[in-house]
């Protein structure tokens, strides 16, 4: 098949003889060159690694409907026997991949991935073909230790990724039986305690993953905490009868956090593969908790959420948010000293700047809740605030050539619009005049916009070819 | 590096895991002191499921202010419930938070208590024994499903020392539909 970077390699091979004669690179570095340039060849050839790995799921998911289809005809012993031969069978084949070291190392952790995938499926038939009704929670702990295992034992990524997905799983499983009001309309079934042991399962798959720098298996990582906080949240609100805006107070600085953790990690060579994905999803975090704040009902002012007084926050939420002020400015602070030794950029002052009044803000909108006339006036800061901190989303993006942080604000822009739009016109004009007027502002509205993001976009990518040229 | 004996530790324990849940069930089946325990209904609509059968017990619902021994427990706790062996079912006679140890005549059945008061009387609670679900073949759970009129569907339970359960058989109207073997 027709591939440049082969076309490439084969030039590297004439020129570097003569790249050597001309006393540009030394003699003992035309292999590396060479050498490095097919590992990256090497390392791009993700297809068929994923169509593998799809295939291993397949397989995996055939074998379990295998099984359940033909369970009947066959007894105990030969259900034990054929359960632990493709047990066996997966394990032992990935090990004699890996051992050979001819075939790619990744088809070998695929087979790996199938094992973990078999060893679940074998506990819940296991348990079906010996009638053994224990938790389910507790089934889902045992798969995923069993992953733990192999990610400590035989690393790699696939199964880390899948041992993450299952103490996911785990904690979900966990939640009590119960309805759960938050946000109104939303019912999740929690209504117990936190689910405090997640944690210690999810901190042991963190040593492999900074440990090997596995980015994809570290994205997972930090989503998957991300949720399990989120859920937490959520149920020591729903236990505690706290409103809405005390959980997103919470959860806006924990993004906040997040974003600036990974700021400072870009700085730390062992950790820049991870401050990225940080960063971003602190982004997400952030934007979407201010975007939710900035609601006319999470702040008692009428709609579909919240209701129409609020109650003022107990002293533990107000304890937790003063708390998680204090660790922003904490790590604003060594985020600001360390990058003080380099440079100190525009944007990152605005950043920063910008974080005083949405602190006082914060502070503000904890100390009037439950008194309604401040409701108002607490719902439009926070939306001048979530304006001004697109604005600086933007500003900051383009500035250090962030696509995705630029992409993110004109997300924001939009769903702050159509909010903005619903929240003011639904009362106010019949229904006709609102769909047409709705109609125009989708219209024009995503149009300059688009127009607008694709300008800056496109800036950021004109400046990326310039920058690779020089 | 060589990674066979690494995954050949991974294999040998995850083995070892599953012959553990499979060794642990066997060593109750067949240790274990026989009780018939009388099932009922959670749902009328939803007594089984499928081509498993989910068993709901008498001794599923328990009321504290009723029963001897310990009175105050949380979710997620384990009690200990004493069974007076009688015709044709097992009755509760007491509940402990620790094994009260063996009696004559008695067994006595380990459980979780999975909820308390909230939702129901205040000295109720549901316990689980790991003995609710029980998988049929195919097409057999619809048939048990609905029991002709007066049928009574019972399970005969193997409880051993340590308070484990697991069933050993399934009666209707006295008679072995099914019954456990050790392979």
């Amino acid at each position: 098949m027709w591939n440049p970077t082969f076309l490439y390699i084969r030039r590297l091979r004439r020129d570097l003889p003569a790249w050597v004669d001309k006393g540009w690179i030394r003699p003992e570095h035309q292999d590396a060159i060479l050498q490095d340039v097919r590992d990256g060849v090497h390392d791009k050839r993700r297809a068929p690694v994923a169509l593998a790995v799809l295939g291993v799921i397949l397989f995996g998911a055939g074998i379990i409907s295998f099984f359940a289809a033909n369970w009947a005809e066959m007894s105990k012993l030969a259900k034990l026997t054929v359960l632990l031969i493709s047990l066996w069978g997966a394990y032992g084949t990935g090990g004699w991949m890996l051992a050979r070291g001819r075939l790619d190392h990744r088809f070998g952790h695929a087979m790996l991935l199938l094992g973990a995938i078999l060893f679940g499926a074998n506990i819940m038939l296991i348990a079906q073909a010996f009638h053994i009704s224990g938790r389910m929670p507790n089934s889902v702990l045992l798969w995923a230790l069993g992953a733990l295992l192999t990610t400590y034992l035989v690393p790699n990524q696939m199964t880390t990724v899948f041992g993450l997905v299952l103490t996911a799983l785990w904690t979900l499983f966990e939640l009590p039986r119960g309805y759960f009001s938050f946000l109104g309309t939303l019912y999740i079934p929690f209504d117990g305690p936190v689910h405090w042991p997640f944690l210690v399962v999810w901190s042991l798959f963190l040593p492999p993953v900074i440990r090997h720098r596995w980015r994809l298996a570290g994205h997972v990582a930090t989503i998957v905490l991300l949720l399990w906080s989120a859920l937490s949240l959520a149920v020591l609100a729903d236990t505690h009868h706290a409103e809405v805006i005390d959980v997103l107070r919470i959860y806006l600085l924990l993004g906040s956090a997040l974003f600036i953790v990974g700021l400072t990690m870009m700085r730390t060579r062992r950790l820049a593969l991870f401050a990225q994905t940080l960063k971003n999803q602190g982004m997400i975090v952030s934007a979407a908790s201010f975007y939710l704040l900035s609601l006319r009902a999470v702040h008692g002012i009428g709609g579909a959420i919240g209701h129409e007084h609020l109650d003022s926050p107990g002293g533990g939420w107000i304890a937790g948010t003063i708390i998680a002020m204090a660790v922003v400015c904490v790590l604003v602070a060594v985020n600001w000293w360390q990058v003080g030794q380099f440079q100190r950029d525009i944007h990152a002052v605005w950043g920063r700047l910008l974080l005083v009044p949405v602190l006082a803000v914060l502070a503000f909108s904890m100390a009037v809740q439950g008194f309604s006339p401040y409701a108002m006036p607490v719902y439009l800061l926070f939306n001048f605030l979530y304006l001004t901190g697109l604005i600086w989303l933007i500003f900051a993006g383009y500035r250090t050539q962030d696509r995705f942080q630029v992409n993110l604000a004109f997300i924001g822009f939009a769903l702050g619009l159509l909010t903005l739009y619903f929240d003011t016109f639904w009362g106010l004009m019949a229904r006709s005049y609102f769909f047409m007027g709705l109609g125009v502002l989708l219209f024009a509205g995503g149009y300059l916009m688009e127009r607008q993001r694709r300008r800056l976009v496109g800036g950021l990518a004109h400046a990326d070819k310039a920058g690779g040229a020089s | 590096m060589n990674w066979l004996p690494r995954i050949a530790v991974v294999l040998a324990l995850q083995t070892a895991v599953l012959f553990a849940m499979v060794g642990i069930k066997q060593y109750t089946l067949a240790t274990g002191i026989p009780v018939v325990l009388e099932t009922q209904p959670i749902d009328p609509r939803s007594l089984f499921r499928g081509d498993y059968v989910r068993l709901n017990y008498v001794i599923s619902e328990l009321d504290t202010a009723t029963l001897a021994g310990d009175d105050d427990y949380a979710r997620g706790d384990a009690v200990y419930v004493v069974l007076r062996h009688a015709t044709p079912y097992a009755t509760p006679v007491s509940l402990h938070r620790t094994h009260p140890g063996p009696r004559d005549g008695h067994v006595v059945i380990e459980g979780t208590v999975t909820h308390t008061g909230r939702g129901m009387t205040p000295h109720t609670i549901l316990v689980r024994y790991g003995i609710e679900a029980y998988f049929v073949p195919e097409g057999e759970g619809l048939a048990l499903e609905r029991p002709a009129a007066g049928e009574t569907v019972s399970i005969e339970v193997a409880v051993d020392r340590f308070g484990n359960a697991g069933i050993t058989a399934v009666l209707v109207d006295d008679e072995r539909r099914y019954e456990e073997t050790l392979f």
